[in-house]
């Protein structure tokens, strides 16, 4: 968790530095970093056969209790929007 | 969209390269992950530091918007609660997945210690479906439900992969809640998972 800070500031600190420089090539190079682990994800899902083997049944299960926690915190966040949206107005962001 | 389809494509190229044994050697227990993790943190650093209107935007954030990762983990947990009626395990297991707000390899490790490797499975299966939903609906969960919500569904993952997305599409102000959303919610994995698995 510490470690993660530092890099993040660290980033900052590198970000701050060039900020005279254009940077137009990050975002294709963050794409990339966020295909690399997503591919790693699936290679450790896949090749743990324990997973594999009971990905019908136990995926089932799973689905449902994603759904619902997803559909909670989305009902639970919008309804905090909307109360901050109402009592200050903030500037729409398209 | 098709960014999101191209990102769960290369996962599930990975899934078949692990099925059918592509990769000669074990990624399992590596820190590979680990630290191209840390490039993609240090990269969103830069963007964020690159960026010289981001503390005037800060600056105008609502304050109420700290509340945002005790929604999402009321609305997880309510969620997932409710589910409990319809699933063969007892609220507190179905309560103890829902926790790890898409953070699967810390709740799956976490619950397959304390409630063996099935109940560990359904965590792993549920979190990454959780983190997939994410990368792939944010933009579409920011139109209909606005930023907060888009970020609410990132778990505690709006602190590094989903990032980038809700930035791209919520704007460069949002990055600071998510952020600080994402931080909470990682702190509080391993906390509500230990909690519910010892009820």
């Amino acid at each position: 968790m510490l470690t993660i800070f530092a890099v993040i500031a660290g980033g900052i600190i590198l970000g701050r530095i060039l900020s005279n420089r254009n940077l137009k090539y990050l975002p294709r190079i963050i794409t990339f970093i966020i295909w690399a682990l997503l591919l790693l994800l699936g290679i450790e899902v896949g090749s743990n056969p324990e997973v594999i083997k009971g990905i019908g049944t136990l995926g089932l299960t799973a689905f449902l209790i994603f759904l619902f926690s997803v559909a909670g915190s989305i009902i639970a966040s919008w309804l905090l929007w909307c109360i901050i949206r109402r009592t200050s107005p903030i500037k729409k962001s398209v | 969209m098709k960014g999101s389809l191209v990102i769960v494509g290369f996962f599930v190229l990975g899934c078949l390269a692990g099925i059918w044994n592509w990769i000669p050697y074990n990624l399992e227990g590596s820190s590979l992950s680990k630290y191209i993790l840390y490039l993609l943190m240090f990269c969103v650093g830069i963007t964020l530091g690159n960026d010289k209107t981001l503390i005037a935007q800060l600056r105008s954030l609502n304050l109420r918007l700290i509340l945002l990762p005790v929604m999402t983990i009321a609305g997880t947990l309510t969620g997932s609660l409710v589910v409990s009626i319809l699933i063969h395990y007892s609220w507190s297991e179905s309560m103890a997945v829902g926790s790890g707000f898409a953070y699967y390899s810390l709740s799956s490790i976490f619950i397959s210690e304390l409630k063996g490797i099935e109940l560990g499975t359904i965590a792993l299966l549920c979190n990454v479906m959780r983190e997939i939903f994410a990368l792939l609906f944010i933009p579409v969960i920011y139109r209909w439900f606005g930023p907060l919500a888009a970020i609410s569904v990132g778990g505690a993952t709006t602190f590094d992969t989903t990032l980038p997305i809700i930035t791209r599409c919520a704007g460069k102000e949002y990055a600071v809640v998510s952020i600080y959303h994402g931080c909470v919610l990682d702190f509080s994995v391993p906390v509500l998972v230990t909690l519910f698995c010892s009820i």
